[in-house]
């Protein structure tokens, strides 16, 4: 597997690699952020301000 | 290089083995950062049986018995 990098350059690898997934990253996160309030209630998004009304054990215990 | 070629990178076999095993530990590392966060977001609000299978845990659908049939898989694997 390590004479992938006898037919790709290295430095050109890692920067379109790193470029790949931060907007791959962005895109997703993104995505489920605006997907429902269920995610994106606590920034006003995903279809209003409402939090969802599902309690999780990380809100019971933040309350 | 021993054999006195060349390749098309000008990489050496050694120097192509020692990327490899950084960019190794690199995908592994981000893989574990990557584990870690999706435990702490399925803490935070797990995505099954999501929040209308939560809230509307009474009806019935095809897709409630899809998001039960999950939870069936899932406490199976775990």
């Amino acid at each position: 597997m390590w004479k992938i990098w006898l037919l790709f350059d290295p430095r050109r690898a890692l920067v379109a690699t790193a470029i790949f997934a931060f907007a791959m990253v962005m895109l997703l996160h993104f995505i489920v952020l605006s997907s429902s309030p269920y995610y994106g209630g606590f920034l006003g998004w995903g279809g209003g301000a409402e939090v969802s009304a599902v309690s999780t054990p990380v809100d019971s215990m933040l309350s | 290089m021993a054999d006195g070629r060349s390749t098309l990178t000008g990489l050496t076999h050694a120097e192509a083995q020692e990327f490899h095993s950084l960019f190794v530990q690199g995908f592994i590392g981000w893989i574990v950062i990557c584990f870690i966060a999706h435990v702490l977001v399925w803490f935070w609000r797990p995505w099954f049986p999501g929040a209308e299978g939560s809230a509307a845990a009474s009806q019935s659908s095809i897709m409630d018995n899809a998001t039960q049939l999950s939870q069936y898989a899932l406490q199976f694997l775990a």
